[in-house]
């Protein structure tokens, strides 16, 4: 009785392994094939960024920023770029996780240029360029109007344009 | 009158005794002679030439007086020099005296008259004209004149006369010392011949008269010297008629007396003692003295021919207190009389203490065989003895062979001990140099690890790069998607060498960990080594303290051995001495019979010895 038990546990197993198999033989649906986005992704205290290719201008190295005072706290600081002077803000500040500048040894500084504006961004780390398929964005996480979506359910996309013309950067308002 | 001995030396006597009286007369009248010449040459010739000197003297003064006078004004002055002149006047005729009275010879009475005739001359011209001009006042010139020509020449006149006597006095002093010399030689070889002459007779005489008396007294002094040493065969040739020759005719006589005495003795000694001995005079000491000798001595011996036959009831009357012969005759037979009791006794002694040897003898017999028995167990215990000497000796040669090679062993490990010391040194070395290498190593792993920080450093330029590459590629748009690609590969190269510079620096920091663990290894093996060297250090000083014990013991092993071989070598001797000893033992039994065999006849002996002084009449 018992080997026609086991005999059984095995053939079932056996199905299971086979239709695995041919599911795997597959090749993989496009879903959307249009709309795909080259982003950078970034880390932000715990948490990952991306910020679309077409808005960055360069990742800096590490450099000492000279911070100005009587500024807002995402302010960090000024930056000498070949003879420019750019400002630095604090994304991490300036998206509200945190109440105070980033103290991470891995800080870099990124330029963002855009028609608008040209400034400078100082995350806690790149981490790598991925490709973001635009029509698997969960768009509906119901999070701030600078998020454009949810990747995989870690990742947000930001939307620079907007972050940087919202009325939280008094500065650029100015600028604008 | 007879030439004895006497008036020989009176006759020589004389004759010296005449010779010396002529030498003495000689001497004396020569001496005078000496003498009446040197008192002339004194008185006359000395003291005269001292007279006329002070002549002399006065002319001088005399003149210096005259003189004076005629300067001189003061008529005081004029009288008191003319008083000094009358003086000088009689002062020469006083010297004048005394030499005639000292010329006794008249040798100068010539110079003497011829003075005196100049002097009265002078005297005469002075007190007429010189004095006579100077006393008057103005007439100095006169007077001078006078004194100039007149009295000058007088004065030289009387100094010449002066001289001339003078050279008198010398030339007969020189006269008289010559006599003198001439005497004194003439008479000093008359002495000397004299004196010789009389030595020369009186030696010659003495020496005949001596060598006569020489002669007889040599030949009585060989004669008497003769007679001391008991020669009576001695001749004497001494005939002459003086006291010698009567000395000589005693002599003769005395020999002749001894010579018969002599005679009488030599029978005497041969032992005839029936000789008659008539004393050649009343005083004759030794004839009678003889004849009494010969009394005594036939009365001796016909005691000692009485004692002889064995009859020793013997009264001895003794001739006087000294009578030597007589107290020894009479000790003799008491002595005699002693001996034969002591004798009877003594033979009697003799047989019974004969008897009692021969008891000891035969007990001492047993004792010498119950000796010997012992004797031969001995000789065989001295050889048991021996025996285990010799094993003894072996065993002492085996132990002294084991600690041989005991030592052998003991001078292997000593071998051993210093190879392992060189073994040590070179593992110290070599950990030395090993430490070092690992130090090496270490500080190469540091410098790998700088290599690698900067490696890190270029990894993350080159993943920011291929960020930027990226970023680029992307801006391009379509033209730039195979950049894109080619970023992408480059960010992994990056991101890969990243990875790789994390793992080489896990693997150096194993690396260190096992440097440092190394390099703490090859610490302790260092000291290990040190400790290893110690106890090598150690292990060798205690090998070489048990070789020296072992060569100790084999020292003391050959000792053993040396001393038992005396040991054995002793007991051979005792054996040989037991050996001895036996032997001896057996000729002391032989010896032991011998005595009792002895004694046997002892007994025997003292039994005829009895018969013997039975005989005596006591």
């Amino acid at each position: 009785m018992s080997v026609d038990l086991d005999t059984a546990a095995w053939q079932m197993n056996e199905q299971t392994l086979q239709e695995r198999a041919r599911r795997f033989a597959q090749p993989p649906v496009e879903a959307v094939v249009d709309a795909v986005l080259e982003v950078l992704l970034l880390r932000l205290g715990a948490e990952q960024y991306a910020i679309g290719l077409p808005f960055l201008r360069a990742v800096l190295p590490p450099q000492k920023l000279t911070p100005i005072p009587c500024t807002p706290l995402y302010v960090a600081g000024l930056l000498n770029l070949r003879g420019e002077i750019l400002i630095v803000l604090d994304l991490a500040v300036a998206l509200q996780l945190r109440a105070v500048p980033s103290t991470s040894p891995s800080a870099q500084v990124i330029l963002v240029e855009m028609p608008q504006v040209r400034v400078g961004l100082l995350i806690d780390e790149v981490l790598t360029v991925d490709r973001l398929h635009l029509a698997m964005l969960d768009r509906n996480f119901g999070g701030q109007p600078w998020a454009m979506g949810v990747s995989g359910g870690t990742t947000v996309l930001l939307d620079m344009e907007r972050l940087l013309t919202s009325d939280r950067f008094d500065v650029f308002d100015e600028l604008g | 009158m007879t030439l004895n001995l006497r008036n020989k030396f009176l006759a020589v006597s004389g004759v010296v005794f005449v010779l010396a009286a002529i030498v003495a007369a000689v001497g004396i009248s020569e001496a005078l002679y000496i003498r009446s010449q040197v008192a002339t040459m004194y008185q006359a010739d000395l003291v005269g030439t001292g007279l006329v000197s002070m002549l002399s003297q006065d002319m001088l003064e005399m003149r210096e007086k005259v003189l004076t006078h005629i300067s001189s004004v003061e008529p005081a002055k004029k009288k008191e020099i003319e008083a000094d002149i009358k003086r000088i006047d009689q002062n020469v005729d006083a010297t004048v005296l005394a030499i005639k009275a000292g010329d006794s010879e008249g040798a100068q009475k010539d110079q003497v008259a011829k003075f005196v005739a100049a002097w009265s001359s002078f005297r005469t011209s002075r007190d007429a004209l010189t004095l006579p001009a100077s006393r008057v006042g103005g007439r100095v010139e006169q007077a001078l004149a006078f004194y100039s020509i007149d009295e000058n020449a007088r004065v030289h006149s009387v100094s010449d006369a002066v001289n001339v006597l003078i050279q008198s006095k010398v030339q007969s002093a020189n006269d008289h010392n010559a006599a003198t010399e001439r005497a004194f030689i003439r008479s000093a070889w008359l002495i000397t011949g004299i004196s010789l002459v009389a030595l020369l007779l009186g030696s010659g005489l003495a020496l005949l008269v001596a060598r006569g008396i020489t002669r007889a007294a040599a030949q009585m002094v060989t004669a008497s010297r003769g007679l001391a040493q008991g020669d009576l065969n001695q001749i004497l040739d001494v005939h002459s008629r003086d006291e010698l020759g009567t000395m000589a005719d005693s002599f003769r006589s005395m020999i002749g007396y001894q010579q018969r005495m002599a005679a009488v003795a030599d029978e005497i000694a041969q032992g005839n003692l029936s000789r008659q001995v008539q004393p050649e005079s009343p005083k004759d000491v030794l004839g009678r003295a003889f004849g009494r000798m010969i009394e005594s001595l036939q009365r001796v011996a016909a005691m000692a021919d009485a004692i002889a036959r064995g009859d020793l009831n013997q009264e001895i009357q003794l001739q006087s207190p000294e009578d030597v012969l007589g107290r020894a005759l009479h000790r003799m037979i008491g002595n005699l009389r002693s001996l034969i009791a002591e004798l009877q006794q003594g033979s009697q002694n003799l047989a019974s203490a004969g008897g009692e040897i021969l008891a000891a003898t035969s007990q001492q017999a047993a004792g010498m065989t119950e000796q010997s028995a012992a004797i031969a167990q001995t000789t065989v215990t001295v050889d048991e003895l021996k025996a285990s000497a010799d094993q003894a000796v072996e065993l002492a040669g085996s132990v002294s062979a084991i600690a041989q090679h005991a030592n052998h062993i003991a001078d292997e490990g000593v071998l051993a001990v210093r190879h392992a010391t060189a073994g040590m040194d070179d593992i110290r070395q070599k950990t030395q140099s090993i430490a070092e290498n690992i130090l090496a190593l270490s500080e190469q792993s540091q410098q790998i690890s700088e290599i690698i920080a900067t490696v890190n450093d270029l990894a993350n330029q080159s993943n920011l790069l291929a960020l930027n590459a990226a970023i680029e590629a992307s801006r391009a748009g379509e033209q730039g998607k195979g950049f894109a690609v080619v970023a992408q590969e480059i960010r992994l190269l990056a991101e890969q060498s990243k990875a790789a510079t994390a793992q080489v620096r896990v693997i150096l920091a194993d690396i260190q960990r096992a440097t440092n663990a190394a390099v703490m290894a090859t610490e302790h093996g260092s000291k290990g080594v040190d400790a290893g060297m110690q106890l090598i250090d150690q292990a060798g000083r205690t090998i070489d303290d048990l070789a020296a014990v072992i060569q100790q013991a084999a020292q003391s092993a050959g000792q053993i051995g040396a001393s038992v071989q005396q040991h054995s070598v002793g007991m051979e001797q005792i054996a040989v001495a037991m050996g001895s000893i036996n032997q001896a033992t057996g000729l002391n039994l032989g010896a032991t019979n011998h005595t009792r065999q002895a004694v046997q006849d002892l007994t025997d002996l003292s039994t005829t010895l009895n018969h013997l002084v039975d005989q005596y009449q006591v």
